[in-house]
């Protein structure tokens, strides 16, 4: 087991380099001068010996080395700001990351709160006109774009009715404007999801309805309400979890439109900014954050699934 | 950015031994055989909808139906003042129908271009991996896993921006201009979301070609020496196609979603062309300025295409009964 | 100034909202409900202020199109009106405008010019200090002037922190002098009459404190300033910004009470239409800064209802209008400029764009700054309008001249709003026989663009009121300019000050704006801006499209938005002069207050 992690941390830093790498030599192709947008210098002279300073003139390889040696001691480069003020891109991932995550799990508690008992209601019922309704609407509520849901829901609460803020504030500005101002996008997040979740428990928690054990604790005369919740979620649940930390993993960085129609000065926002304004070094560790965070939590996954399906654990021995 | 892999329908990583990041190895779930995934009337509405979309997409431009706002009658501007224009005008005086059946050409482009490369590179390691396994499966796994780890937004932006932009050319004290043409944006977008999405059909077809491979007729096919190539075109892709097939019907509607998301964030289809995402991020404030359906009009567009997209998927997956949602 | 409206790191909407012709309005095709009297002005839809006794206390939210993300360090900051707004919070120019155009000293007791004004003596206010407790004094205000001109006499401190654009403003300063304890004397090349209106830059000559200066790097974000509130490191960039008040503030209201009146400002950065909409109307937001074409309409009609404040002013605001270069084809020719300025119907598009709430602009010079002619008539602009004819006639004249159709990009920021207008613009060229491709860019590339000359036509604003002199830095050059003007300009003759983007070398307006500079002569000045303006419109270097609309919308509780006197050389009570109307610097922050 240790040497399996091992090896998969191992994996993990060639994940990351490649990622950086790659992402550094893409940014390097935009066009567009960081030098000139940070100062907007009319003078050539000016903007070489910035450029020179700034070491952007170096070959592309001694840039990116520079940059993970940076990374790997902590410093995740500067942010500029105007001619001469910098400040570490390190505080605003510090600052950027817990908002994004925060308003990832909020999504997920709103996913999970509906989409739990939802799934399990139509699959208890399954083949009813319930299950039939729940089932329809949550397909279509797939085909919805989260954004879209987001542009919808701000301009119809925010905008026209004025019963949420359409402004993110912060926990420390006042803590009940900054949970009302998470709510909405939450939701554009969520809304797909519960959809999602919902039917990937139901199809789940109908095979295990099947299972024999299930049907003799029915059999033994145990209530229904009790079978469902207790014998039949446990194990389907570790699917619903599964998917959700995935889903995790990859939502880190992907949602920006949602953030940015908000917004949110979370991970996407502020990437985004960052590409916008060409601050290199301050795109790159968001970029290496993002790739790390998506990596560990596959992992973290991974390992719980070994220790709880010794299923999985044989087969990783065959492997 | 819509998440290319994540509903969590379209992107469960599927079965498979050792190196695979996100798939643990698990007993494949086997998806109940809903009656209603039959071909029944919905397929078929959502399959006129999608071929009359098609075809739609495919004669606008031999008609006389125009994204040009080259008359901006201000009578005109606003919901359904004129029998001429039955989705309204919108507010430079566009006939909102010509942008979106217009709109339709350049997101199926998109959706179908960008799957396809999904499937053809995705597909094509998948299958290696799936079926020879060891080294080549930790390495495409690998690969996989490096184009998952990137933030698309990153990608998509940076690939947009890098080669299809119209900056001008600089020699000497001479500037020269050329205009960025629509079709090459429009095949940088298939790429940088074609990239995205190959990993997510590279593991549903690794997964499948992981089982396929253990079958009888393909261990038999092996004993009489036939060329793994061989085997692997001629007996195990044809049954992971469909598979495949019923993730890419979910990746179309992926896909346009996916551009709507990028023309939100300013790096859309260019103009001249127009697509649903632009239409729908250039209305954004519709709502709250009275003009709610050049908002609604392509989100329905959207909604429509992205719904039949998936129920047809789920009738194929239903069809076929093969496994694909494995966690 | 340049008006990056959106400083930095901002989001579709803000980076639209720079410099566009059309702005950024979008689906609107509302009625005209622009307050605004028929020669411009300022309109206030409040409640009677006048018996309102202020009331101490409160935090007010103010939101802010755009976070300057690039921080305030005056001399180097580049500072749209949000950051401007900002830094009137924290700093105090040595003088500001009044309501009748003229320029009065602030911090500074008296700015007095010699006979020929080239000498300028700047005596300072007494007993002010800045907010880490030093006192203010002459070497103070000569160690920021030499930072913002980037220059140093002898023997004074070298300037560390010094941006691009202020040397070109103060390029004819030869000498900064702290000639007393709180005396300073600056000397110059040539006369300079209107030196005491770039000493406010729009807002932007705040002084700063030595503790400030003295550090580069966090110059940015070590905010020490003499004004009425205090940073005290409360900064999340793209979010908001507080600053508290100042209990040492020197300045009094007109019965000698303390200012500010509030405890702290919390700005807001806003940067969609949408949320600016919708943080006014759930009081998210207690007043804002704002321009935005698609909200206004929203908050004329809240004022008419009562539900809200709305203050309106399109005097002394910047124009917007279409950058040309003419440093390169086609617009080094007269007719493809003409073409150009005869395609565009600025009527139409204003009701499809903009609700009908901007006026065309028939000059650089806004209603309210002397220079200022109408459109039509004997002694107007005459800019040529709206002709579909005129503009095929230039187009054809422009092939002729070169053999080839009249083929050209024009850019704009890439989002979604600002693409709709410049499709409809575009739409306009075409009919008039130009084949045009739109260009859009993020708002980097954008800018970029402007200073490297790498652009054929840009949405573009600039040249807020004010005093013309102010502008001299935009349209002047040096080198001798082809005289006549040719019908084709001389791209071997373009400007050498590259601060004038488009590259054009014009006599009149480079001898009209020199003379202009020297002298205080009102009728005088009158008559050289005057002809600046119509030499503008013979040459049409640049086509002016509609004089910006800023206004301030407040919830009803929110009072003393712009409406307390200046304090005067003897008093630092309101006791003075009336403010300045103009809202293209922000409000002063020092009088607003909240009803309980």
């Amino acid at each position: 087991m240790g040497l399996y992690i091992l090896r998969r941390l191992g994996s993990l830093v060639v994940v990351v380099i490649i990622v950086t790498l790659f992402s550094f030599s893409l940014i390097k192709f935009i066009p567009g001068d960081p030098v000139i947008n940070m100062v907007g210098y009319f003078d050539p002279k000016k903007i070489g010996a910035l450029r020179h300073q700034l070491g952007y003139d170096r070959p592309f390889i001694v840039q990116y080395v520079d940059w993970l040696k940076g990374f790997l001691h902590g410093d995740f480069g500067q942010i500029f700001h105007g001619v001469s003020g910098g400040s570490p891109a390190y505080a605003q991932i510090k600052r950027a990351l817990p908002v994004s995550l925060e308003l990832m799990a909020f999504a997920m508690v709103l996913t999970l709160l509906f989409a739990i008992p939802l799934g399990v209601l139509s699959a208890y019922r399954n083949g009813t006109w319930l299950d039939k309704i729940f089932s329809t609407t949550a397909f279509g509520l797939i085909a919805i774009p989260d954004f879209v849901v987001g542009i919808i829901l701000l301009d119809f609460v925010a905008v026209k009715h004025g019963w949420l803020p359409a402004n993110y504030t912060y926990w420390g500005q006042n803590h009940l404007d900054h949970i009302k101002s998470l709510l909405l996008p939450a939701i554009s997040l969520a809304i797909g999801q519960i959809a999602g979740y919902m039917r990937l428990l139901r199809s789940d928690m109908i095979q295990t309805l099947q299972e024999d054990y299930v049907a003799m604790a029915r059999a033994k005369g145990m209530p229904d309400r009790r079978v469902l919740w207790l014998h039949a979620l446990r194990p389907s649940s570790l699917t619903l979890f599964t998917v959700a930390g995935l889903n995790i993993g990859a939502l880190i960085g992907g949602t920006v439109v949602v953030e940015v129609v908000f917004q949110i000065p979370g991970m996407g926002t502020e990437l985004f900014s960052a590409i916008t304004q060409r601050q290199y070094q301050e795109i790159q560790s968001f970029v290496a954050v993002i790739a790390i965070g998506y990596v560990l939590v596959n992992l973290f996954i991974d390992i719980l699934y070994t220790f709880l399906d010794p299923r999985v654990r044989s087969a990783r021995a065959l492997a | 950015m819509q998440e290319l892999s994540l509903s969590p329908e379209a992107g469960t990583a599927p079965v498979g031994g050792g190196a695979d990041v996100a798939g643990a190895a698990v007993e494949p779930v086997v998806v109940e055989q809903a009656p209603s995934r039959k071909f029944g009337i919905g397929a078929w509405l959502a399959s006129i909808w999608l071929v009359g979309l098609a075809i739609a997409a495919l004669i606008v431009p031999f008609t006389s139906l125009t994204t040009n706002p080259k008359y901006p009658n201000l009578a005109d501007v606003g919901p359904f003042k004129s029998g001429a224009h039955i989705f309204g005008v919108d507010a430079i005086g566009r006939d909102q129908l010509s942008l979106l059946l217009w709109g339709a050409r350049s997101s199926l482009i998109l959706g179908v271009g960008a799957i396809a490369i999904g499937m053809i590179v995705g597909g094509f390691l998948g299958l290696a991996a799936g079926y020879i396994g060891g080294r080549t499966d930790t390495l495409i796994a690998g690969v996989f896993n490096v184009l998952l780890a990137i933030p698309q937004l990153v990608l998509a932006l940076a690939l947009v921006t890098a080669l299809s932009n119209d900056q001008p050319h600089i020699s000497g004290t001479s500037v020269s201009f050329t205009p960025v043409s629509p079709a090459r944006r429009l095949i940088v977008l298939i790429i940088a979301l074609g990239i995205v999405s190959i990993p997510v059909l590279g593991r549903i077809t690794r997964a499948n070609a992981l089982t396929w491979a253990q079958r009888e007729f393909v261990l038999a096919a092996r004993a009489q020496g036939a060329k793994s190539l061989s085997i692997m075109i001629r007996e195990v892709l044809p049954n992971v196609l469909p598979a495949m097939f019923s993730i890419a019907l979910l990746g179309v509607g992926v896909v346009i979603v996916a551009e709507g998301g990028l023309a939100v964030l300013g790096v859309g289809v260019h103009d001249p062309s127009v697509s649903w995402g632009v239409l729908i991020a250039g209305n954004r404030s519709a709502i709250s300025t009275g003009y709610a359906y050049l908002l609604m009009e392509p989100v329905v567009f959207i909604f429509l295409t992205v719904l039949s997209l998936n129920y047809l998927g789920d009738v194929i997956r239903a069809r076929f009964e093969f496994r694909d949602s494995a966690l | 100034m340049i008006r990056y409206r959106a400083n930095g790191r901002s989001v579709t909407k803000a980076v639209a909202a720079v410099m566009v012709f059309g702005l950024v309005a979008a689906a609107c095709g509302g009625n005209s409900g622009g307050g605004n009297s028929a020669n411009g002005g300022s309109t206030v839809t409040t409640a009677n202020e006048a018996n309102l006794k202020p009331q101490y206390g409160g935090d007010a939210t103010f939101a802010l199109e755009a976070d300057t993300t690039g921080g305030y360090c005056l001399s180097e900051a580049q500072l749209a009106i949000a950051g401007i707004q900002v830094a009137r919070s924290l700093y105090d120019t040595l003088t500001v405008p009044t309501a009748n155009g003229t320029y009065v000293p602030f911090l500074a007791q008296s700015v007095t010019p010699n006979a020929t004004f080239t000498t300028w003596t700047i005596n300072l206010r007494p007993g002010i200090t800045f907010s880490d407790g030093t006192p203010l004094n002459a070497a103070d205000v000569r160690d920021n002037l030499n930072n913002y001109r980037g220059q140093a006499d002898p023997g004074d401190p070298k300037p560390l922190v010094t941006g691009e654009l202020f040397p070109f403003v103060f390029a004819s300063v030869t000498s900064v002098k702290a000639t007393g304890p709180m005396t300073v004397t600056v000397t110059m090349s040539k006369p300079w009459a209107a030196f005491p209106a770039s000493l406010y830059s729009y807002g932007r000559l705040g002084i700063m404190g030595e503790a400030q200066m003295h550090d580069p790097k966090k110059c940015y974000i070590n905010l020490v300033g003499t004004g009425p509130f205090q940073f005290k490191g409360n900064w999340v960039p793209n979010s908001h910004m507080v600053v508290v008040k100042n209990p040492h503030y020197w300045r009094k209201d007109k019965d000698g009470n303390a200012l500010p009146y509030l405890n702290q400002i919390t700005f807001q950065t806003v940067l969609e239409t949408s949320n600016l909409i919708g943080n006014l109307q759930s009081k998210t937001s207690d007043l804002a800064d704002t321009d935005n074409d698609i909200a206004i309409p929203k908050f004329i009609t809240a004022a008419k209802n009562g539900t809200m404040h709305l203050l309106e002013s399109d005097t002394d605001t910047e124009i917007a209008y279409t950058l040309l270069n003419e440093k390169t084809e086609p617009f080094n020719h007269y007719s493809a400029r003409a073409a150009f300025a005869y395609a565009v119907n600025r009527e139409e598009y204003n009701k499809l764009r903009q609700g009908g709430l901007l006026k065309s602009a028939s000059g650089p010079f806004a209603p309210g700054v002397i220079g200022n002619l109408p459109a039509t008539g004997a002694n107007g602009t005459n800019l040529p309008d709206y002709d579909v004819a005129k503009a095929k006639q230039y187009a054809a004249q422009y092939k002729q001249e070169t053999g080839h159709t009249l083929t050209f990009q024009y850019g704009t920021t890439n989002d979604a709003d600002s693409l709709t207008s410049a499709l409809l613009i575009k739409s306009y060229l075409e009919a008039a026989g130009m084949k045009v491709s739109i260009r859009q860019t993020d708002q980097s590339q954008y800018i970029n663009d402007a200073i490297q000359g790498t652009y054929q036509a840009l949405a573009w604003r600039n040249h807020p009121g004010f005093d013309p002199d102010t502008q001299t830095i935009w349209w002047t050059c040096s080198a001798p300019a082809p005289n006549p003007q040719p019908a084709v300009f001389p791209v071997a003759k373009k400007c050498d000050n590259p601060v004038n983007f488009s590259g054009f070398n014009d006599a009149v307006i480079n001898n009209d704006m020199a003379e202009a500079r020297g002298t205080t002569d009102v009728a005088k000045r009158t008559q050289l801006y005057e002809s600046v303006n119509k030499e503008f419109a013979k040459q049409l270097w640049e086509l002016w499209g509609y004089y910006v609309l800023w206004t301030v919308p407040s919830q009803t509780n929110v009072h003393g938005i712009n409406n307390l006197a200046l304090p005067t050389a003897t008093s630092v009570n309101a006791v003075g002069d009336k403010p300045f109307l103009g809202l293209a610097s922000g409000i002063d922050p020092a009088p607003l207050w909240m009803s309980k």
